[in-house]
């Protein structure tokens, strides 16, 4: 790898690109003309709405029924009241008609005036009607409320003055209100607020603007034959356009919070706040700064990765659509209140970022939480530049000229029902069932949602797809009969298996502290609404046995096993676990998964897997019903800890269980094979 | 210059299947010559060209290109390769002199020589007028001779052109043509691919016609002529097809 090359390289895309009008307007010169002028135009506008609402008259009928010393007194403090525009009525039937007017916004608020006598003094009673959207009547409304209880001190103070006391007997507490934020962290807050989210979306929408142009445009226009041919090395040219599209995101981040910083001042300016005190935090920024580096070199891998793999242009950037929204999405967090940064959320990349800038700008550094965020986003990034290094290398991709059959997928001709893309497709359609019918059906009856779930949206797609495709379903889904010895091996297994996914619950758990209400759900799934208990067993271990182990077990994993064992076996066992929807149980039933998928390679047979299946589910209800009884289980649910011994133990008794399952079957001459049809 | 032994290469289609874009093909070329690559779309040409650019990488069998493997040093053959292909862009926002002293660093020239070398492609090609306008206001003519200075800058011995005078204007195409023959006498090697006959009739000192990704018939114009016993290129490659296409040519053909 030669830098100089790389430079070289560097040079040119950065001068190719600032010759690029289009591109130069819309990351750079836009938002420095736009961000002054909205903000001007904004804050001109709502200063000028402001004092619209305070200066407007506002018109507010008073009925006084007593007509006391006091009313009187009350009525005239408000008349008194320049904005306040009071006119008294003593209609009938006063009620109804008043607040449809307050309703209406003829008028800005109706006060009804009636007395009571408790002790001896009358009491003025104020029902006062407002409308609580209406920015003219809710201004009225607080004018009103200082004015009753600047009244009630004076009617108070004069019947003490009666009665020979000092009115000083009403201040026994006096609150002198200090607000101690310094100014900086009142900035801080503000700015943690949506900072993260302006720099993520900035870094991201500006590389990708570069980034589909530096690859999928060269396909576009020819060029990228030649460069190939040039002297320069794939790495090396890799290199160069990582740098640009690095570069060009810093600058336009740059240059957007500069031209931010300057509007931003200039309200504040208008709005007569004093900002000579607050000072910039200039460290926190640097800090900011270094963070954001592994984030943007994450970023650009990610997209100089789906710039190489389009075959053009407007491919690329249909591809970084869902780029800006995941990014839009995870940024928002900081946005909500209650969300920390602890080591859990320090290993997701840019929700770490969005949080970590919250914590830096308040002025709270957990240099922990600092390297983690850095060194995981950093390793991600790593991942991320060989993948896209890997793409630029494979001639596959960046010679990706022709329709692929992803595409076919759509049109009349035959789909293979097995190709990874079909089952994927699949896979997605029913996740998408799942959240929009079977969320519903289960929130309206947990039992009855179960078990449509599970026979219409799992078990039918599978059926319906073998059906429709004309497919032997035995084959295809591997219902055959194995050695009884895989069966009494996978009975076996259980418990370890039960306790390995207790353990790595226990692993989510303390990452990411499991919420209470989610607890209280897995409880409710556990007794599902008092059920007998073999009816919880058919819904909870039985059905799901079958159903699940039918998509995943049946299907999913079919598409995967083209391109081996172990890959098929690894992917269907990660689709198990998002298929959970439930960030909580991914890990587990993703480890669940990878176990019932080699169960399926090593004995070819869904029966077998089924029953594995099955236990696990009943393990957990029937050890939640009755495992205070038994030995080890009794501690485990009373600390809610997994001893090391015992997750030591089920690992090694697993692996030789593993062992013996690939020595059993290593002869076995059940047909695994597929053959095309 | 140029040594092809069996060189193969196989896309995987679709799962499983395999297609032989190239198959089998060998074939030489010299320094001073110009070998045609002939064959109709699909034959084979592009795939060939671009292993010999070292874009892509064979499946299997060996070439060399000035005594360097395709394999073992596809650095160094880069650097004594200029190759040109019929569809080859231009960064557009570029002058042309930025381009080519752009790809001339690339090649690890200083820019003095890169200055010198401009000068004298410009005599050669007549580029004065538009040397330091961006490629985006040039014509296409214009434009064909910045590629070529740009595929030349280095000063390469081997050239490689891969349809290039496909979709051109006759006069542009005529710019390239006169190229090819001025590298000839420059004693370059040149490869040159085409599937219209005519094109290889007028240039070719030898004639490599493959098909289906095999080596048809290697040869000079006059020996193809002689050994079918047809005038015309167009009825003389019809026969070589249909001869592989139906084995009991085959066998005529080398009785022959």
């Amino acid at each position: 790898m030669n830098w100089t090359k790389t430079l070289i390289i560097f040079k040119k895309e950065m001068l190719d690109l600032f010759r690029d009008r289009r591109t130069i307007i819309t990351s750079i010169i836009l938002p420095i003309v736009l961000y002054p002028f909205i903000s001007i135009f904004v804050a001109t506008i709502a200063s000028r709405q402001e004092t619209k609402i305070q200066e407007a008259q506002k018109i507010i009928y008073v009925y006084d029924q007593v007509e006391s010393a006091e009313s009187l007194q009350l009525v005239t403090s408000l008349q008194q009241e320049d904005i306040l525009h009071i006119k008294t009525t003593r209609e009938q039937g006063w009620n109804k008609q008043f607040k449809e007017l307050v309703e209406n916004n003829d008028i800005q608020a109706f006060l009804a005036l009636r007395d009571t006598v408790s002790s001896g003094y009358r009491r003025l009673i104020v029902t006062g009607y407002y409308n609580n959207t209406d920015d003219k009547s809710l201004k009225a409304y607080s004018t009103i409320r200082d004015i009753i209880s600047s009244t009630k001190w004076e009617i108070v103070s004069g019947r003490l003055n009666d009665l020979n006391i000092s009115s000083e007997i009403l201040e026994a507490i006096n609150l002198e209100s200090v607000n101690i934020a310094p100014p900086q962290k009142i900035l801080g807050a503000l700015l943690g607020k949506f900072l993260a989210y302006m720099l993520i979306i900035l870094t991201i929408s500006s590389g990708a603007v570069v980034a589909s142009d530096l690859v999928a445009g060269e396909k576009d226009r020819g060029t990228l034959e030649t460069i190939l041919v040039s002297a320069a090395s794939r790495l090396e040219l890799v290199a160069g356009k990582f740098l640009t599209i690095i570069t060009f995101s810093f600058i336009t981040v740059f240059m957007n919070l500069f031209s931010m910083y300057i509007s931003t001042r200039h309200i504040l300016g208008m709005a007569e706040m004093d900002l000579s005190q607050v000072q910039m935090p200039i460290v926190s920024f640097m800090l900011i700064f270094i963070a954001m580096i592994p984030l943007a070199i994450l970023f650009a891998s990610i997209q100089l990765s789906l710039s190489t793999w389009s075959r053009n242009v407007k491919e690329c950037s249909s591809y970084q659509t869902p780029l800006l929204l995941i990014g839009m999405m995870f940024s928002m967090i900081s946005v909500f209140p209650g969300f920390e940064l602890n080591y859990g959320f320090a290993l997701i990349p840019i929700i770490n970022f969005s949080l970590l800038l919250k914590e830096l700008l308040l002025g709270d550094l957990n240099v922990g939480h600092y390297l983690v965020v850095i060194i995981s986003t950093l390793l991600l990034a790593g991942i991320g530049v060989m993948i896209s290094i890997s793409l630029f290398k494979k001639e596959s991709v960046l010679f990706r000229t022709t329709e692929e059959k992803s595409l076919k997928f759509w049109g009349k001709g035959k789909a293979d029902i097995f190709s990874s893309q079909f089952v994927i497709g699949v896979f997605i359609l029913v996740l998408l069932l799942f959240y929009y019918l079977g969320t519903p059906w289960q929130a309206k009856n947990l039992s009855l949602g179960l078990i449509k779930t599970e026979l219409l949206l799992v078990l039918l797609p599978v059926l319906l797809i073998y059906h429709l495709s004309h497919t032997d379903i035995k084959k295809a889904a591997r219902m055959q009969s194995t050695k009884p010895v895989n069966f009494l091996l996978a009975i076996a297994a259980a418990p370890f298996g039960f306790f390995l996914a207790a353990f790595s619950m226990q692993i989510v758990n303390f990452l990411y502290p499991l919420p209470e209400s989610y607890l209280e759900g897995m409880q409710k799934l556990m007794q599902l609404h008092e059920l007998p208990i073999w009816q919880s067993l058919m819904i909870i271990a039985v059905l799901p046995g079958i159903c699940e182990e039918m998509l995943f077990r049946g299907y999913v994993i079919r598409g995967f096993e083209k391109s081996g064992t172990w890959k098929a076996i690894i992917i269907s066992g990660i689709l198990f676990g998002l298929f959970h929807l439930d960030f909580f149980r991914l890990l587990p039933a993703a480890l669940m998964g990878i176990w019932l998928g080699y169960l399926l390679i090593k004995t070819k047979s869904i029966f077998v897997t089924m029953l594995a299946h099955m236990l696990h589910n009943s393990s957990t209800l029937v050890l939640s019903q009755w495992g205070e009884n038994i030995p080890v289980i009794s501690t485990i649910l009373k600390t809610d800890q997994i001893p090391v011994w015992l997750v030591l133990f089920s690992i090694a008794a697993l692996l030789v269980i593993a062992w013996l399952l690939d020595k059993v079957n290593a002869e076995s001459r059940l047909p695994n094979e597929l053959s095309a049809g | 210059m140029i040594s092809v032994e069996g060189l193969t290469k196989e896309f995987s289609q679709k799962e499983g299947e395999n297609l032989k874009a190239v198959d089998n093909l060998s074939f030489q070329a010299n320094a001073g010559e110009i070998v045609v690559l002939l064959g109709v779309n699909g034959a084979g040409k592009t795939t060939t060209m671009r292993m010999l650019s070292t874009v892509l990488q064979p499946t299997s069998g060996r070439a060399t290109i000035c005594g360097y493997d395709l394999l073992e040093a596809p650095q160094k053959i880069r650097r004594k390769l200029g190759f040109l292909s019929g569809d080859t862009g231009l960064y557009r926002r570029l002058t042309a002199r930025e381009l080519i002293t752009y790809f001339g660093k690339l090649y690890d020239m200083p820019g003095r020589k890169i200055a010198e070398r401009i000068e004298l492609i410009d005599g050669m090609l007549d580029m004065k007028d538009f040397l330091d306008k961006k490629i985006d206001s040039l014509s296409t003519g214009m434009r064909q001779k910045v590629s070529i200075a740009r595929s030349i800058v280095h000063d390469p011995p081997v050239m490689i052109f891969d349809e290039a005078t496909a979709g051109l204007d006759i006069l542009t195409a005529k710019n390239i043509i006169s190229f090819i023959h001025s590298c000839k006498t420059e004693g370059k090697c040149v490869l040159f691919s085409t599937h219209i006959m005519r094109e290889a009739e007028r240039i070719a000192d030898r004639i490599v016609m493959i098909h289906q990704g095999r080596m048809l018939k290697e040869g000079t114009w006059a020996e193809m002529k002689e050994d079918t016993g047809e005038a015309d290129l167009d009825d003389i490659f019809i026969k070589y097809v249909s001869s592989q296409n139906a084995p009991e040519f085959e066998v005529m053909n080398e009785l022959d």
